[in-house]
């Protein structure tokens, strides 16, 4: 297998899942890939934020939270 | 040996929409039903509750409400000269397992397709004459027409709590909806969804290029709502855990939440769950399904399930796949054009453009699984084809439905895959950014069909699904058109970075998920040369014997299947009720 297409269809993949998944699994410690692009996790109930926050900064982005903290 | 148990007056394969549909109407009237779903009920299990709900990598990137791939997969292969191999990890589609099947989490676009739909051969050959369609598209009529349907659809719209705004109430052209919408006998029963800030800019935009702009129906609940049989829905919450989830709120309409317990509190109900049917009892002398066999999945035990009636209502390409290994009706030979069961598949051809807006907060977490702003302008047959060289179309939306972060980030093209300007690309660019697509139309080919892999088998030892299917000259042609219409209106936006729409193309790859509407396979027709199953979905060579699903459809428009194949589920189940007093051909 040429070396571009071992990294582009399976290392690549597995590196995004490691960053991003919820850190139960062990990467994303502290929540640092949701911190560095602003994912806010958990408990996503944004009823209110919806139309609260369309088209601004939203506040919990900068603080996210993961299934542990609601565990 | 199996165990033979005692018979059923109708039994049902599949525990999914159709099935829930069909028995509704069937229990209502005092049958005895069966349905029989390979998976459990998930309702209280962690996939519905939070906070194990929000588990990206567990349910939507390794798939885990889906069919188990290691136990049955598909072969596939381009075309009728290649060897097919088994998918290992599809992509591709997801096919659902388990209570409510596929439509237990499904986004919830909820449509009713063209009004000349179901009689798109008729329509074509009015407009733009007999040689329009090339000879190997196997466009057809459906042997039904819309207004059969409206009831039916009407029906569903209201058990489902459908929200959105009427295009076209009796024929007058109402402000804000689709102005290409068939003709509906009233508002819908929910006001539609909120808007994604994507939305809005998309809606400006179309607006400038003189487009009419709707916000898409939706199976996500805008408010509170009861239904008809006095079932509730809670608001949808935005989460952006939509499609490949399980709603924790009961704010997305499903079977389970809507349908099945309805049905459990009937007495003639019954679901027997993690029951994998392997196959339908005929008898080709009588021209009779006589029942179908089935493996307990917990104990191993096979059983016999005699049945007066039996219903196929499983994923559409198991609707087929069941025909072909019990060997009713006569299966499609792409060679000669002979046969039909596995003709007509039908996938959907779609593309999709980034649009990043360095000024604009689109937070692509804020969104239910269908808050989508559509335009129907260059879907299906809404606009003059004559000298374009294609026939279908495309809907065009910005559907953002979630800002889930492993699958969900855009950076702009050219972003190195690792170090310093990997991160800060999606550190800029995640909150700032959407996609537009285009879900164009699938129309059958000759060389497109589905029959049984002669080589693998699955975990039971029985023949995989081997699917024959590329993109062609139409479809090619079609995305290349629609692709065009994204990027104009994504030039329209005042974006930063545009990355542009390219059109689909051959070869069709199975590794990347574009939808999980598969259609076809077991078409309806009112000619059994080119049909599985009647105008009633009663099998040719079986009278008591009925399929329903997406399988049905002989082509695939540029919407989602639910509302359609809904709307038939629903008029089966009166079909059969009064096939049930009186059995004949209907």
């Amino acid at each position: 297998m040429p070396l571009g297409l071992w990294f582009g269809e399976l290392v690549y993949p597995l590196f995004t899942q490691a960053c991003f998944a919820d850190p139960i699994y062990g990467g994303n410690r502290d929540k640092v890939f949701w911190r560095m692009v602003g994912y806010p996790g958990l408990p996503a109930t944004h009823r209110n934020d919806m139309v609260d926050f369309r088209g601004k900064p939203f506040p919990g982005a900068k603080d996210p939270k993961s299934i542990v903290d609601f565990s | 040996m199996a165990t033979t148990l005692a018979k059923k007056t109708v039994v049902i394969v599949g525990g999914g929409l159709t099935a829930a549909l069909v028995a509704r109407a069937l229990t209502a009237k005092g049958t005895d039903v069966l349905v029989l779903e390979r998976g459990h009920d998930r309702r209280n299990g962690p996939e519905s509750t939070l906070p194990n709900q929000r588990d990206e990598l567990r349910w939507d990137i390794h798939g885990g409400l889906g069919q188990d791939w290691a136990v049955e997969t598909y072969t596939v292969r381009h075309t009728t000269k290649d060897e097919a191999l088994p998918a290992r990890r599809l992509g591709a589609f997801l096919p659902g397992m388990g209570l409510g099947g596929a439509a237990s989490h499904w986004n919830g676009f909820t449509w009713r397709w063209s009004e000349y739909d179901p009689v798109l051969r008729t329509r074509f050959e009015t407009r733009y004459g007999k040689q329009a369609i090339p000879a190997d598209l196997l466009i057809q009529d459906w042997g039904v027409t819309y207004a059969e349907m409206e009831p039916y659809h009407h029906l569903f719209e209201k058990l489902y709590g459908i929200s959105g705004k009427a295009g076209n109430i009796k024929g007058a052209i109402q402000p804000g909806g689709n102005p290409f919408e068939a003709p509906r006998r009233d508002e819908y029963p929910q006001p539609p969804l909120e808007p994604t800030e994507a939305g809005l800019i998309f809606k400006a935009a179309c607006e400038k290029l003189g487009h009419k702009p709707f916000t898409a129906p939706s199976g996500n609940s805008s408010g509170a709502y009861t239904n008809p049989d006095g079932m509730r829905l809670a608001p949808c919450q935005y989460c952006g855990h939509c499609e490949k989830f399980i709603c924790e709120a009961q704010a997305k309409a499903t079977p389970e939440t809507l349908l099945y317990p309805v049905l459990m509190g009937r007495p003639n109900f019954e679901i027997r769950l993690r029951c994998h049917v392997l196959g339908i009892d005929y008898d080709g002398q009588a021209k009779r399904a006589t029942g179908v066999r089935y493996v307990d999945r917990v104990t191993g035990e096979e059983y016999a399930q005699p049945a007066d009636i039996v219903v196929l209502c499983a994923f559409t390409m198991t609707n087929t796949r069941l025909l072909l290994m019990a060997g009713i009706g006569a299966p499609y030979d792409p060679a000669t054009g002979v046969g039909v069961v596995g003709r007509n598949f039908c996938y959907q051809t779609n593309s999709a453009a980034n649009v990043f807006v360095k000024d604009r907060w689109i937070n692509p977490f804020l969104a239910s699984g269908s808050t989508g702003v559509t335009i129907d302008e260059f879907n299906n047959d809404n606009f003059d084809h004559a000298g374009l060289g294609f026939l279908g179309g495309a809907g065009i939306s910005a559907n953002l439905t979630n800002g889930r972060p492993i699958g969900n980030r855009r950076v702009p093209p050219g972003t190195p895959q690792w170090g310093t300007q990997w991160k800060q690309a999606n550190a800029d660019w995640y909150a700032h950014s959407f996609s537009l697509q285009a879900q164009g139309t699938s129309y059958p080919h000759r060389e497109n069909y589905l029959s049984l892999d002669p080589t693998w088998r699955d975990a039971y030892g029985q023949p995989l699904l081997r699917l024959t299917f590329d993109w062609r000259d139409n479809d090619v042609k079609m995305s290349e058109y629609c692709s065009q219409k994204i990027n104009a209106i994504a030039n329209a936006m005042d974006a930063t970075v545009v990355a542009p729409a390219t059109a689909r193309k051959s070869p069709f790859d199975t590794r990347v998920y574009q939808s999980t509407h598969t259609t076809g396979g077991t078409p309806m027709g009112a000619d059994p040369k080119t049909s599985v199953v009647s105008q009633h979905l009663q099998h040719w060579d079986a009278e008591n014997l009925f399929v329903v699903g997406a399988s049905v459809f002989p082509h695939n428009a540029g919407y989602n299947p639910t509302g359609v194949l809904a709307a038939l589920a629903l008029r089966l189940g009166d079909d059969l009720t009064g096939y049930v007093e009186r059995p004949r051909w209907l």
